[in-house]
């Protein structure tokens, strides 16, 4: 009888890292949107992964237009890796001009999809697809996520900050 | 120097089966495991398994009697008195939580009884295990928690670390060599100094014990900790040592059975030594492989391995000086001599983060730690929030360090802003 199971070793794939930093998404790392952009700020948060010390500060601009929040301009600040800053442009790039609803529904579809790993089709993908190779990369999917919850927290205090006013 | 380990044999990991590739320069992280270890602690398992200290039968006796050989060589090893100084538990972390539980505590609950003030010193190079414990119980007690400097070779300022102890010092607890820094603090002189002044000392032995050659009562420390898979052993086990009889004045942390002379429901009564900081069913496999790594280390010469480590640990030191982009944690002294001899080396690579250089490296096959290595603290001090940590075992060689640098210039090459 064999006591030992043969370990089966993933084989490493050169095309794997080179696809998470695909140039789609090297491009907003190297010109992030919204990096260190001074915004009259309505609400800011700073996240910290825990894990590697990674932090950032999102900040937004909110108008308000009827009853509907606007986000009017969004900003980040911080140090962190290459994923979290190019997840942090996209998220400025997509949010902007964006209502609060649907910002924070955008966020958690977002986060939803990085977390269980689902598909995501139509304009969505497009959209994102710079960093959905990340679900490749369970390691490091707490880099692209950073941004997006803290933008959730920033979310909240926007809400919160509305209905006391 | 030899191309290839005369060692790397020993690791059934590099084999053509599993990761023959592996480059792997994170052993201040954990050790890999040699054959020998592996077939002990498979050994053990398959045909020698029972519980120590409890059973009335022979296969049971012949473990209790493995335990307490272990425990004889261990204190051998760090050059103890006795085995009565010795006690086994999970590793550095459990260790230090056991000094902090059943030595200090005590201590500071009689303190704030009595209204004195009290204090518990540690230095800034400290990770987290020797920090959180010492941080809860200080906030708890309302005790300070005072933390020694470094000085610019990182080592703790001896002067400075002086003025910080007096007479409600109730520990010193501090490493004996950084994870991060690599430096190894003069805890000899360290020990000395807090004995004049009345002071219990804790030394974190975490990665020292890499290198062999501890001697506890050379030291003069009151507790000496280290984890079993820092030294190629297996992970869940480590060693507590405690000087004289002070384990007999200190409090079980963990209550259980197998350290009880007498139990009533009114009250019980505990074994003295060291026993009674073993509660439950002793981790006998890791034990056992603990000393099989100790004799394959001493098998292969201790001697022979640090030679061959602090010759790498040169051309590692080198080669990263080499790169443009290269910016060391710490600076290089006058004498240009910092860090040189280190097996460790923590840095960071201009305009590259590091969690980025990690992951193209391990697109590469090589193994390093990125991040603040459980030492946020420090990190702070640095000024700096993440590192890259590349630190070597006996079963690195030249071509790691190339490895590592062609993967480090390709990082740099990709991602740099």
């Amino acid at each position: 009888m064999n006591f030992v199971k043969q370990y089966q070793p993933r084989k490493p794939d050169e095309k794997n890292t080179q696809q998470l930093y695909q140039e789609a998404l090297l491009t907003h790392h190297k010109n992030p949107v919204g990096f260190e952009k001074t915004i009259p700020i309505s609400a800011s948060h700073s996240g910290v992964n825990p894990a590697c010390g990674d932090e950032i500060t999102v900040e937004v601009s909110i108008d308000r237009h009827e009853t509907n929040l606007f986000i009017k301009d969004i900003a980040f600040h911080g140090d962190s890796c290459a994923i979290c800053r190019a997840s942090a442009s996209i998220m400025c790039q997509e949010v902007s001009q964006e209502t609060v609803a649907d910002a924070k529904v955008l966020a958690q579809q977002l986060t939803g999809v990085l977390v269980t790993n689902i598909a995501l089709i139509g304009e969505l993908a497009e959209q994102f697809s710079p960093l959905l190779t990340v679900q490749q990369f369970p390691i490091r999917k707490q880099c692209a996520l950073l941004p997006w919850n803290t933008l959730l927290q920033v979310i909240a205090q926007a809400d919160n900050n509305s209905h006391t006013r | 120097m030899s191309i290839v380990s005369p060692w790397k044999q020993d690791f059934p990991v590099y084999l053509s089966h599993a990761h023959p590739n592996l480059c792997y320069l994170d052993s201040a992280a954990t050790c890999l495991t040699p054959k020998h270890v592996a077939d002990a602690v498979f050994h053990y398992q398959c045909y020698a398994h029972a519980n120590s200290h409890k059973g009335l039968y022979q296969l049971s006796a012949n473990v209790t009697e493995r335990v307490e050989q272990a425990r004889a060589k261990v204190a051998d090893f760090i050059g103890a008195s006795s085995e009565q100084n010795i006690s086994f538990n999970h590793g550095t972390t459990d260790a230090i939580n056991i000094v902090a539980y059943s030595f200090v505590e005590p201590l500071l609950i009689n303190a704030s009884s009595t209204g004195d003030s009290s204090n518990i010193v540690i230095s800034a190079a400290e990770h987290h295990a020797n920090l959180l414990p010492w941080q809860r119980l200080a906030l708890q007690y309302g005790a300070e928690l005072r933390v020694a400097p470094l000085n610019d070779e990182g080592v703790i300022n001896l002067a400075e670390l002086s003025e910080l102890l007096d007479s409600n010092t109730l520990i010193l607890a501090i490493t004996h060599t950084s994870n991060v820094l690599g430096r190894q603090n003069p805890v000899e002189q360290i020990c000395r100094i807090a004995r004049s002044k009345g002071v219990p000392t804790l030394i974190d032995g975490a990665q020292a014990i890499a290198k062999g050659g501890i001697n506890v009562n050379a030291i003069d420390c009151d507790f000496y900790v280290f984890s079993a898979h820092k030294i190629y052993g297996p992970t869940g086990c480590g060693v507590l040592y405690a000087k004289g009889q002070l384990f007999d004045q200190m409090r079980p942390y963990q209550l259980g059975g197998g350290i009880i002379e007498s139990v009533t429901y009114e009250r019980s009564r505990y074994v003295s030594g060291p026993l009674k900081f073993e509660p439950g069913s002793h981790n006998v496999a890791a034990i056992i492989g603990l000393i099989e790594a100790l004799d394959y280390m001493a098998d292969i010469s201790w001697h022979d391995v640090n030679q061959y480590i602090d010759n790498l640990a040169a051309y590692m030191h080198s080669a990263l000086e080499s790169l443009p982009f290269y910016q060391p944690l710490l600076r290089r002294n006058d004498a240009g001599t910092v860090n040189k001899s280190s097996s460790l080396v923590s840095f960071q690579t201009k305009k590259v983060h590091c969690h980025d250089v990690a992951s193209l490296l391990d697109n590469e096959g090589v193994a390093i730690r990125a991040g603040h290595h459980c030492a946020q603290p420090l990190h702070q001090t640095l000024g700096v929030n993440a590192s890259i940590r590349a630190s070597l075992g006996l079963y690195n060689d030249v071509s790691d360090i190339d490895r590592l640098i062609e993967g480090l210039k390709t990082a740099h090459k990709m991602m740099a802003l």
